[in-house]
């Protein structure tokens, strides 16, 4: 019974995690197309005598590696809080349409060639296009909506926004322009600078703190929607809540790497028995493992021997399709037996 | 502290579930809500609550109607355990029982306040050997159990149960109405939904019946339960007895 005031296991995972993300950390400054020095770099920038190491270093590592830590925290994040809204562990941050948008947003920005004029255009598209996926949710579903009406709502304007992709790729004014979109669409973290971490920082942040905001409520939730009420917890603020940060975290993750798929809901699922399968502890600890992840896997694309470097979404994706098959084949048994 | 329903009528998509409800839920007493399926107990329960909104009249918690009451506050002073034991986490019972607290609770640290009223309602429930299970591999009548628990830990002045004894088997549903009646002795107000008509006779102090959304009739037991009632509200005879001076009644 003592254990209610404390939990080892989930201390245990934070420490690991904490390591792993160091450890990474530490590797992803160093390790590219040109391996590069971390002591020799940090002697540059301490100096104020630039080298090659610590230009690489300060221009192309640096922001790379603090790109997949935020970017990777808000997916598992995202994830987590996601699926104790809607009290699911096949739910993930596309269910709500909100990637699909950001991407769209970030695909008219290339389809009207705002991208090569001005760079900061394309995470900005992506930004209002998760934005406006959220004003759109709340315009479809209504005020006082059930979690049915916000995942249905939900699937549909996913549905739209893919589809509107596709129509952009379809008349796409040359092949070039398709090209690029089809690449961005495929997620990645290479050739990304300090304005990117700057500029999606500030909704990154708040996106957090609106979803761990909700840490209590969503183990309470746990109980089911009448339950909750019945504790006191107001259920049209936690879906806000949830919704809205999802938007912010995952609609600025997608306007700068574009489409990262899987992390979201895996992460959460290997975490969730270390947090005692309390939804509101799994927030924290998803956002680390998701960090460590997404960490690893852009460490992994720029080592393996490719022609050339793989997209890290196409990564994330292959590793983690087969997991969500053994996620559905594990459900099915479950409701089987 | 007591709860009145004062003249409360919900009606759902033109339909009419309660009609001008009148009771007053006593503090020390164990209340019953019976009538047969339809009637709208589980909805006047859910009134009461603050969980189901009323087209006119309001449920007062003393003077105050509930539903200027802040949410958190509301759920300190009254808790509800409704008729389906869903938890979609495979927590252990412990876990379960502890977020009865979450009313009283400001963050994830427990306190001994807490811990005690955890440890309080684990033993009333009858629990203490489920404990560090998963909840969801518990049976029906066990997952009851610990869920009952959850809503004693809330420690609150009034104790709404939606069917609380219907997957129980007999000596836990006699034990779980023992509770209930010794938790109004203690100065709560206990308000139950139940079909077990021979465990309202025994251990209800009053009960409400409920027909078609209306209040057919309330009062002691044995002026609820007559063999009239029966037959007119639940179209049934009865077998009425009584044993070491404690009246029963059998539906037939």
């Amino acid at each position: 019974m003592d254990a209610l005031k404390s939990n080892r296991q989930e201390t245990v995972v934070r420490v690991f995690l904490l390591s792993a993300l160091i450890i990474l950390s530490a590797y992803s400054l160093t390790v590219g197309d040109i391996n590069i020095n971390l002591i020799n770099s940090l002697q540059g920038i301490v100096n104020s005598n630039p080298t090659l190491d610590s230009i690489i270093f300060e221009e192309i590592r640096l922001p790379r590696t603090l790109l997949a830590l935020l970017i990777g925290a808000s997916l598992g994040l995202s994830g987590a809080a996601l699926q104790g809204m809607v009290r699911n562990p096949l739910a993930e941050p596309g269910i709500i349409g909100v990637s699909s948008s950001a991407a769209l947003g970030a695909v008219v920005v290339f389809y009207f060639g705002l991208a090569s004029a001005f760079p900061m255009a394309l995470p900005i598209g992506g930004i209002i296009g998760a934005l406006l996926a959220v004003v759109f949710l709340y315009l479809l579903s209504g005020k006082n909506s059930s979690m049915l009406t916000l995942i249905l709502a939900g699937v549909a304007i996913s549905s739209l926004a893919a589809a509107l992709t596709a129509l952009a790729l379809n008349l796409s004014p040359n092949p070039y322009a398709s090209l690029e979109i089809f690449f961005w669409l495929m997620g990645s973290l290479a050739d990304r600078s300090f304005t990117h971490v700057w500029l999606i920082l500030p909704p990154t942040l708040l996106g957090w703190w609106l979803m761990l905001s909700t840490r209590r409520d969503l183990d309470a939730l746990s109980l089911g929607e009448e339950t909750a009420q019945s504790l006191g917890i107001q259920l049209q603020s936690l879906n806000k809540r949830v919704i809205l940060g999802v938007a912010l975290a995952v609609g600025s993750a997608v306007s700068v790497s574009g489409g990262i798929g899987f992390i979201g809901l895996v992460i959460p699922h290997l975490i969730r028995p270390w947090v005692g399968f309390q939804p509101g502890r799994l927030l924290l600890t998803s956002a680390l493992g998701g960090a460590a992840l997404l960490l690893a896997a852009d460490i992994a694309v720029r080592l393996l021997p490719t022609q050339q470097e793989l997209k890290i979404g196409v990564l994330t994706a292959l590793l983690g399709a087969p997991f969500f098959l053994h996620l559905i084949l594990k459900s099915k048994r479950q409701w089987t037996t | 502290m007591s709860l009145r329903a004062a003249n409360i009528t919900v009606q759902l998509s033109e339909k009419t579930i309660l009609s001008g409800i009148n009771v007053d839920f006593k503090a020390g007493q164990l209340t019953g809500l019976v009538g047969p399926n339809g009637a709208g107990k589980s909805t006047l329960l859910r009134a009461l609550a603050g969980l189901q909104t009323v087209s006119s009249g309001q449920v007062l918690f003393g003077e105050q109607s509930i539903q200027d009451m802040a949410p958190l506050n509301k759920a300190k002073k009254i808790a509800y355990l409704p008729q389906t034991h869903e938890c979609h986490w495979p927590l252990p019972v412990e876990r379960v029982v502890l977020l009865g607290r979450h009313p009283h609770n400001d963050g994830h640290h427990v306190s001994d306040e807490s811990l005690q009223a955890v440890k309080e309602a684990i033993a009333e429930a009858d629990i203490g050997h489920l404990v560090g299970r998963p909840v969801n591999e518990l049976s029906g009548g066990e997952r009851a159990r610990v869920m009952l628990a959850r809503a004693l830990a809330t420690q609150s002045d009034i104790l709404l149960a939606d069917e609380p004894i219907v997957s129980l088997d007999p000596r836990h549903q006699i034990d779980v109405m023992a509770l209930l009646q010794s938790l109004a002795r203690k100065g709560k107000t206990v308000i139950v939904v139940l079909h077990e008509l021979h465990l309202a006779m025994r251990y209800c102090q009053q009960l409400v019946l409920l027909e078609s959304g209306k209040n057919v009739t309330e009062g002691s037991p044995i002026d609820v339960l007559t063999a009239k009632n029966l037959r007119d509200v639940y179209g049934t005879d009865a077998i009425f007895g009584s044993h070491h001076g404690t009246s029963w009644v059998l539906p037939w």
